[in-house]
C-alpha cells in the first residue's frame, strides 16, 4: 500500500471503515474462513437442512390412506424395533457397502500409487483413462455386469466352452455377491481420484530422506507414504461408502431377493406402498446407522495415523 | 511405448494398472459389442451383425435432446461445485475457526441422506417455493451432492497445504486475491482438474434425483431408464452408450493434441 | 517444477491483476449464461402424457400428429405407484395412464378431473362394458378412458416345463427352484397369491392376509429375482436362466416372435385381466390438447397396433376388425372383452390396500 493510499484512508471515513474491515480479515483469520465457507454453507443449509428436517417430521407422524396423520408419534419407530428384521436388514446393508468400500479403496490404492509416483508425463492421459468408462450410463453398466455374470453370460460361456461346466452356474448373478462387484466397479473412480490427490502431493524429498536413512522401498512405503495418504484414502472411502448403502438401482437389477437393501425397502415405502412416514423412519434409522459406521472409520484410521506418527 | 517410457523401472505395479483398466474397460465394451447385434436380447451367442441401432438412434430426436441436456446440466455443476468446494475447503486447511468440525458433518449431509429421500424432499421443497421444476432444479440438485465430493477432494490436496508461500506473496505486496489466483490456484490445480472430472461424471450419471426434479426435459440417464423397461429400444441405448464412449476418446485425443502444441506459447504467456 | 514457475512468475509480476478480474468476470459470466443456452427448440405447448414406456411410439398418437404437427410429450413412469407420488408431489401432466384399479385413489388425491366424454369422437365406439369398471365413475361423471386391457399369467419354457395341468401352482413348484421370477409389484403378484390360497384377493380378512403371506413367504426362496418390468423376465426366460415368470400378453408376442418355444398360460384357477386407460389431471394446462390425445389414441388404427404388435386388447371395437381374426387369435385375445375379462379374475382395488401393500414389501425384503 502506497503512503498516498494511506493517508487517504485517514481522510476519508468510508475508506477508513473499509481498511479497518480489512485489516479484522487479515487479523482474525477464523472470520476470513466463515467468509470462505459462506457460499458452500448457504447452499448447503438452505437446500439440505429445511428437506432433512422435514423428513424428521414425517417419521414421527403416519399414513391413513391418502391423508397424513400429523399426531406426533413414535409408532413407525416402534413398529421397526418390534421387528427384529429390519434392524438386520439395515445391518446387512452396512455390511454390504463396507465390502463394498474395502474392495473399491484396496483395489484402487496401487492404481493411484502409480499414476502419481511411476507415471510422469501422461498422468492426466491416466486419470481421464480411468474416467471415460463412466461417461457411460450408470445404468448400462449394470446392465453389463448382468450380460457378465449372467445365465448365459461371457464368463458361463466362456467355462462350458473350455468344458468346465455342463451347466450354467446360477450363482453368479442375482446375490449379494453380483452387487459387491458391479458397486466396486461402479464406484472405482470416486476411489481413486482422491488418493491420487493425496499421493501426488506428497513431497518428494521425505521419500529421498527416508531412502538415505537406508529405508527399503517398503519400509519407506509404510513409514513415509501411507500415513501421509491417509487423508486420501479416509475421503474415498468416505465417498464410496455413504452413497452405496442407500442404493437401490443395483440391487434391483443384480441382487435377487436376498441382495435386496435397506434402500429397496425405504424406495417401495415411498412408490409402492404409500408409507411416507415409515420409510422417513427406515431412512432416519438407515442414516443414523451410517453416521456411526462412518465415524468409526474415521476415529480407526486417525488412531492408525497418530501411531504411525 | 510412450506412455511406459518414462518409467524408471517397469514392474509388477504397471502390469496391475493394465489388469485394472481392463477391469474397468470389459464391462463397458461390451456395449459396442451388442449395439452391433442383431438382436433385441442381450444374451450370448451373438446372432448376426446390423447397424440398425445406429440408425435408430441418429433418428431418435428425443434422444438426442437428453444427450445435450445432460452435457448442459453436468459442465453447470461441475463448474459451479468445484468453486464452493474449492472455497469450503480452502476455508478448512487454511483457518482454524470455531465450528470447524459441525460444519464438516454438515457438508456430508447431502450424502447421508440417501437419493431418493433427497429427492422426495426437495421436489415438496420446490413445489412450495413455486419454482418450476426444469434442468435448472435437476443442475441445483446435483450441485447439492456433488460439493461435497469436490470439497472432500480439494481437501485432501490442500491439507499440509504450505501457507509461508502465500505469506511471501503477501510480503511481495499482492492483494489476497491475486495472492489465490497466483499462489493457491496453482497448486490447487491438481485437485481441481480432478474435482471437476469428478463432479461432471457425477451430475452426467445421476439418475434418482433427476428423476424427481425433471420437469418435462429429461436428461440422458431418465431416458435410458425409460428405454430400458423395453427391450424392444434397448440396442438403441446400447448403441448410444457406444457413440459416447468413442466421443470421450476423441475429445480427450484432441485435448492432449492441444496441451502438446500450446506447451510453449502457454508458458511464454505466463 | 509448478512451484518454480510460479514464483518466477511472481517476481517478474506478470500477471497483472486487471487481467486476473477479466478473467474471473468472464468465467462468472460463462458459469451464469450456459442454462439459459437453448436447447433445441421444443415442440411449444405440446400436451404432457406420463406414461409407461412404449406407449410414446408416433402409431399411437396419430390423429393427434396430424392435427398438431408434433408429438405429444411423453414422460414415464416404472410403474403407477410412483406416478402417484411423483404427481402427489406437484408434477402436472395433461394426460396420465393408470389402470382401473388405481383411479379412485387418484381421483379421492384430488389428481384428477371428470371427462367429457362428448368430446371424443371415438367415445361412441368404446366397448360399453368397459366404461363402467367399478371406481372408474363418480358422482355420475367419468373419471377414466378405457384404452388397453389383457392378462397377467405365467409365461413358461414348454421345452423346460413339465407339468400335468396348467395352474398357478408352477410358481410354488420346487422343482424349479431358483428358476422362477415375478413381478415386484404387490397389484401384479399379490392377487395370484390369493387367487391360488383360494380367498378372494380384493376382500381378504385379516386372516386371508396371513394365508397370502404365508404363501408369498414360501414363494420367496423359489424366486431367482422380483422383476419391475417384464423385460427383465424376458431377457431372462430367452436365457434359460429361469423357465417361468409372470408377466403380460405382449411377453408372448416378443418371445415367440424371436423363436423361443413359450406358452402364455391360461391357469386353472384363473387368469388374471385387467384393464388400463387415460385419465386427465385436474390442473391439466393443455386441455383441448389432452382431448385430442385420448381420442387420437381411442382411434382404430392405434387399436389395431396394439393387438398387432403388442398383443393388449384395445378398448375401440372397430379396432379388432381392423386387427383381423388371424392377429386376434394370435394375440390370444378376444372380440367380446367382457367375456375375456369374465373368464379370468378381473384386478381391482384391494379393500385393505395399506396392508397388503406393506405385507409384500416386507415379504420381499425378506423381513
Amino acid at each position: 500500500m502506497t503512503s498516498a493510499a494511506q493517508s487517504a484512508a485517514r481522510a476519508n471515513p468510508i475508506l477508513r471503515l473499509g481498511k479497518s474491515v480489512q485489516g479484522a480479515l487479515f487479523r482474525y483469520a477464523g472470520l476470513r474462513g466463515y467468509i470462505l465457507f459462506s457460499p458452500t454453507l448457504l447452499v448447503l443449509v438452505g437446500a439440505m437442512c429445511i428437506p432433512v428436517g422435514m423428513l424428521v417430521i414425517y417419521s414421527f407422524w403416519t399414513q391413513k390412506y391418502i391423508e397424513i396423520d400429523t399426531t406426533l408419534t413414535l409408532a413407525n419407530y416402534l413398529q421397526i424395533f418390534n421387528k427384529t428384521s429390519y434392524m438386520l436388514l439395515i445391518g446387512k446393508s452396512i455390511l454390504i457397502s463396507t465390502a463394498v468400500t474395502t474392495a473399491t479403496v484396496v483395489l484402487a490404492y496401487p492404481i493411484a500409487y502409480f499414476i502419481a509416483f511411476r507415471v510422469h508425463q501422461h498422468k492426466i492421459v491416466w486419470l481421464i483413462l480411468i474416467t471415460v468408462p463412466f461417461w457411460t450410463s450408470y445404468l448400462l453398466r449394470v446392465f453389463s455386469w448382468k450380460v457378465i455374470l449372467g445365465y448365459n453370460g461371457v464368463i458361463n460361456s466362456a467355462l462350458k466352452w473350455l468344458g468346465i461346466v455342463d451347466q450354467p452356474l446360477a450363482f453368479l448373478l442375482h446375490n449379494p455377491t453380483a452387487v459387491i462387484i458391479t458397486l466396486a466397479h461402479a464406484w472405482a473412480p470416486i476411489a481413486i481420484l482422491p488418493i491420487f490427490v493425496s499421493l501426488e502431493k506428497i513431497d518428494r524429498s521425505l521419500l529421498e530422506a527416508a531412502t538415505d536413512l537406508g529405508d527399503g522401498p517398503v519400509a519407506r512405503f509404510l513409514r513415509v507414504t501411507l500415513p501421509l495418504s491417509i487423508p486420501g484414502v479416509v475421503a474415498a472411502s468416505m465417498l464410496v461408502f455413504i452413497p452405496t448403502v442407500g442404493d437401490y438401482i443395483t440391487p434391483q437389477l443384480v441382487g435377487g431377493p436376498d441382495g435386496l437393501m435397506v434402500g429397496n425397502l425405504m424406495h417401495a415405502m415411498f412408490f409402492k406402498a404409500n408409507n411416507w412416514p415409515l420409510g422417513s423412519a427406515l431412512a432416519i434409522l438407515s442414516a443414523a446407522a451410517i453416521t456411526v459406521t462412518s465415524l468409526a472409520i474415521w476415529f480407526l484410521t486417525k488412531h492408525a495415523r497418530e501411531r504411525a506418527k | 511405448m510412450n506412455l511406459l517410457a518414462n518409467l524408471r523401472r517397469p514392474d509388477g505395479l504397471l502390469g496391475y494398472s493394465i489388469l485394472y483398466l481392463i477391469f474397468l474397460y470389459v464391462p463397458v465394451l461390451f456395449l459396442p459389442l451388442f449395439s452391433f447385434n442383431d438382436s433385441i436380447y442381450i444374451t450370448f451367442p451373438l446372432s448376426g451383425f446390423t447397424t440398425q441401432w445406429y440408425e435408430k438412434m441418429i433418428e431418435s430426436e428425443v434422444l438426442l435432446n437428453a444427450l445435450g441436456n445432460s452435457v448442459k446440466v453436468a459442465a453447470c455443476v461441475s463448474v459451479i461445485s468445484t468453486i464452493l468446494g474449492t472455497l469450503a475447503a480452502r476455508a478448512f486447511t487454511r483457518y482454524r475457526f470455531a465450528g470447524r468440525k459441525p460444519m464438516l458433518g454438515l457438508l456430508v449431509l447431502p450424502l447421508v441422506v440417501p437419493g431418493i429421500i433427497l429427492g422426495i424432499a426437495l421436489l415438496i421443497m420446490m413445489n412450495w417455493a413455486g419454482i418450476e421444476l426444469s434442468l435448472v432444479t435437476i443442475g441445483a440438485a446435483h450441485v447439492l451432492i456433488a460439493t461435497p465430493f469436490a470439497t472432500f477432494v480439494m481437501i485432501s490436496r490442500l491439507e499440509g497445504f504450505d501457507a509461508n508461500l502465500e505469506e511471501a506473496s503477501r510480503d511481495l505486496g499482492e492483494s489476497g486475491w491475486t495472492t489465490f489466483w497466483r499462489v493457491t490456484f496453482p497448486l490447487a490445480y491438481p485437485g481441481i482438474v480432478a474435482s471437476l472430472l469428478l463432479t461432471f461424471t457425477e451430475s452426467f450419471d445421476e439418475f434418482i434425483l433427476a428423476f424427481f426434479l425433471a420437469g418435462n426435459e429429461a436428461t440422458l440417464p431418465l431416458y435410458i431408464w425409460s428405454q430400458l423397461r423395453f427391450p424392444k429400444t434397448l440396442p438403441v441405448v446400447l448403441a448410444l452408450g457406444a457413440c459416447i464412449l468413442l466421443a470421450s476418446f476423441i475429445v480427450i485425443t484432441f485435448a492432449e493434441w492441444v496441451r502438446r502444441r500450446g506447451v510453449k506459447p502457454v508458458e511464454s504467456d505466463s | 517444477m509448478e512451484t518454480n514457475r510460479l514464483i518466477d512468475g511472481l517476481a517478474e509480476g506478470t500477471l497483472s491483476r486487471r487481467n486476473l478480474l477479466k478473467g474471473l468476470s468472464a468465467l462468472g459470466i460463462g458459469v451464469t449464461m450456459v442454462p439459459y443456452i437453448p436447447g433445441r427448440a421444443r415442440a411449444a405447448g405440446q400436451a404432457v402424457y406420463f406414461t409407461w414406456a412404449d406407449y410414446e411410439v408416433p402409431e399411437l398418437h396419430g390423429d393427434y400428429i396430424k392435427k398438431h404437427g408434433a408429438a405429444p410429450e411423453s414422460s414415464f413412469f416404472a410403474d403407477e405407484g410412483e406416478g402417484y407420488q411423483k404427481m402427489r408431489a406437484g408434477f402436472t401432466p395433461d394426460v396420465a395412464h393408470p389402470c382401473s384399479y388405481n383411479v379412485k385413489l387418484w381421483r379421492e388425491s384430488g389428481l384428477l378431473q371428470p371427462i367429457d366424454t362428448k368430446r371424443l369422437s371415438n367415445w361412441g365406439d368404446v366397448i360399453g362394458s368397459l366404461k363402467t369398471i367399478p371406481g372408474t365413475q363418480h358422482g355420475g361423471k367419468q373419471y377414466f378412458v378405457p384404452f388397453d386391457w389383457g392378462n397377467t399369467s405365467i409365461l413358461y419354457r414348454t421345452d423346460q416345463v413339465d407339468i400335468k395341468e396348467e395352474s398357478w401352482g408352477l410358481m410354488w413348484d420346487e422343482r424349479y427352484k431358483g428358476r422362477l421370477a415375478t413381478f415386484a409389484g404387490a397389484n401384479e403378484t399379490v392377487p395370484y397369491a390369493a387367487v391360488y390360497a383360494g380367498v378372494d384377493p380384493w376382500n381378504m380378512s385379516d386372516a386371508d392376509l396371513a394365508k397370502v403371506r404365508a404363501l408369498l413367504e414360501k414363494q420367496r426362496p423359489l424366486i431367482r429375482f422380483y422383476a419391475d418390468d417384464e423385460a427383465t423376465i424376458e431377457q431372462a426366460i430367452k436365457a434359460g436362466e429361469i423357465v417361468a415368470g409372470s408377466t403380460w400378453n405382449s411377453s408372448s408376442i416378443a418371445l415367440k416372435n424371436e423363436g423361443i418355444p413359450v406358452k402364455f398360460m391360461n391357469p386353472k384357477e384363473g387368469i388374471m385381466t385387467w384393464v388400463c386407460g387415460l385419465v386427465i389431471h385436474k390442473n391439466a394446462p393443455s386441455l383441448d390438447k389432452a382431448y385430442d390425445l385420448i381420442d387420437s389414441m381411442l382411434s382404430a388404427e392405434a387399436g389395431k397396433f396394439m393387438i398387432v404388435e403388442y398383443g393388449y386388447g384395445h378398448a375401440n371395437t372397430k379396432s379388432f376388425d381392423a386387427a383381423g381374426d388371424k392377429a386376434i387369435e394370435a394375440a390370444g385375445l378376444s372380440r367380446d372383452a367382457e367375456a375375456f375379462l369374465k373368464a379370468g379374475v378381473f384386478s381391482n382395488e384391494f379393500k385393505n390396500r395399506d396392508e397388503v401393500l406393506k405385507m409384500f414389501e416386507e415379504v420381499k425384503a425378506g423381513l
